[in-house]
């Protein structure tokens, strides 16, 4: 019993530091309840996804999972992972919480979609290492550095996205088309995100050593760009809306608040950096699996400096000085 | 059109069946809480408006057993749109299912639910109403508001329904392959 608390502690603890900084750093504009209804959200997609899956391999001439493995890596990516959990996710941000009188910004939009996510992740992570049982340190280790950041990311690209249609109320075909992006483009990377992983496991038979170095350059360049983007609209969403006041609820975050996710941001860059430096010594000495060691750790450096973003510093200041 | 702004509720009114918290001099109506959980529950609100009545006159705290609560709690939930509440009923289970796996949350739940569940209900329309009431919107936002917050959701109660059938068929399917 304590080795399956310890099993769930682990399970949840990535979503958490991760859904920990993102409704810290959006409080005072989200609020307590929108922030739980987006975690509640996720985990009910979680669910959703799941019972659609055994319904349909319980009901006779409809083998779900059998289909899956008839499908090509591509085919499973994009049916399977990439288009229902991702359409899950956007339907419920957009007839739940954009319905709800508390969101009234893109930044709620924002904050809310990257918890969809992360609450989605975390019931995904506990089943994976419960059916993981024998191993579940590594795969815990493993998920925790790439599935979990992976879905955030997905929310992240889906709330920027959600967020923007939202500041263009006076334009219904920019906001269509953006709306449109808000759903298909965290389709798109889930997708390529999973292929390479997905071709590995369904081609397992006849894998040979050049295939799977094609995958694994394919599934670090997607890593790649998937941190890069994540940083980018990290970074316009968190600190430039501050100078663009395209919000109109744009409230500092406590600073106070930040500070102990300053720390942990440190300490996951410590640990990629770390990661990256051990890869590069293996690469040298020509020893395998270097690049398993580099994969993991572009997600956990990309929300280590994240974690590291603040609003610009004239407003800090401004607002330490105003008189209360 | 009137456009008098909702005054602010005292917590002390908020106890009182029948406090005021919309006045309406000229027409010379008056708005009860009462009328704003009427309008936020929507269908099936005298149900519930019976327990609360109960409960504000202090006769029983519990709101009385709720069949619908106690037999399919999820659908319930996300049919009330009490989305914090599924997403912790599920989670909880999930954790509990796999640390207990002997014992499970199966009749557990749907006891405390079908004892809890209208009492959970009016809490979550007290504290939304609350919310809503600090606004202080004209009243005819305030009413549209209301329904917007409150009411029910079909799709929500199919989405609950989905994933408790496909938990139980599976749970059935998993005793019958452990049989």
């Amino acid at each position: 019993m304590l080795i399956r608390l310890l099993l769930i502690f682990f399970a949840l603890l990535p979503g958490a530091l991760l859904a920990g900084f993102f409704a810290t750093y959006f409080r005072r504009r989200l609020g307590g309840e929108l922030a739980a209804i987006a975690l509640g959200l996720g985990i009910i997609s979680a669910f959703l996804i799941l019972a659609v899956v055994w319904l349909g391999d319980l009901l006779p001439g409809l083998h779900l999972t059998d289909l899956t493995s008839a499908l090509s890596g591509f085919g499973q990516a994009f049916l399977v992972a990439g288009l229902p959990e991702e359409t899950v996710k956007f339907l419920l941000l957009m007839t739940v919480i954009r319905q709800h009188e508390d969101c009234d910004s893109g930044g709620d939009l924002f904050c809310s979609a990257v918890l969809i996510g992360l609450g989605f992740a975390a019931v995904e992570n506990i089943l994976y290492l419960a059916g993981n049982s024998g191993n579940w340190l590594s795969v815990g280790l493993l998920r925790g550095a790439l599935a979990v950041p992976g879905h955030a990311i997905f929310g992240i690209v889906m709330g920027h996205y959600a967020a923007q249609a939202q500041r263009s109320p006076t334009s219904p075909r920019r906001r269509f088309r953006l709306l449109a992006f808000a759903w298909l483009a965290p389709v798109i990377i889930h997708t390529l995100y999973d292929f390479p992983l997905m071709t590995l496991a369904a081609d397992v038979s006849d894998s040979t050593a050049s295939l799977e170095d094609s995958q694994a350059s394919l599934q670090l360049f997607v890593l790649l760009v998937a941190a890069a983007l994540a940083w980018f609209i990290a970074r316009q969403e968190l600190v430039s809306i501050y100078r663009n006041r395209l919000d109109h609820d744009l409230e500092l975050p406590s600073t106070r608040a930040l500070i102990p996710w300053r720390i942990v941001g440190g300490i996951m860059i410590l640990g990629a950096i770390a990661c990256f430096g051990l890869a590069a010594w293996m690469m040298q000495t020509g020893q395998d699996h270097a690049l398993m060691l580099f994969l993991p750790s572009i997600f956990p450096l990309t929300f280590g400096c994240i974690m590291q973003m603040r609003p610009p510093k004239e407003l800090r200041n401004a607002t330490a000085s105003a008189p209360v | 059109m009137t456009d008098i702004a909702v005054t602010q509720e005292e917590p002390a009114q908020l106890k009182s069946a029948d406090s005021v918290i919309h006045d309406l001099p000229e027409q010379g109506t008056v708005r009860t809480s009462r009328d704003d959980l009427r309008d936020f529950i929507g269908p099936n609100a005298e149900r519930y408006l019976r327990a609360y009545d109960l409960r504000q006159a202090r006769r029983r705290f519990l709101g009385g057993f709720s069949l619908a609560a106690a037999f399919i709690p999820l659908a319930w939930l996300m049919y009330r749109k009490m989305y914090i509440a599924a997403g912790i009923l599920l989670l909880g289970s999930l954790i509990i299912g796999l640390v207990m796996p002997d014992i499970g949350p199966g009749v557990g739940i749907a006891g405390a639910f079908g004892v809890l569940g209208k009492t959970l209900y009016l809490s979550h329309a007290e504290s939304r109403l609350r919310k809503i009431g600090a606004r202080h919107l004209p009243l005819a936002e305030h009413i549209a508001l209301l329904k917007r917050a409150g009411g029910v959701s079909w799709v929500g109660g199919a989405i609950g329904a989905v994933i408790m059938a496909g938990c139980v068929l599976a749970a059935i399917a998993a005793h019958g392959q452990n049989g």
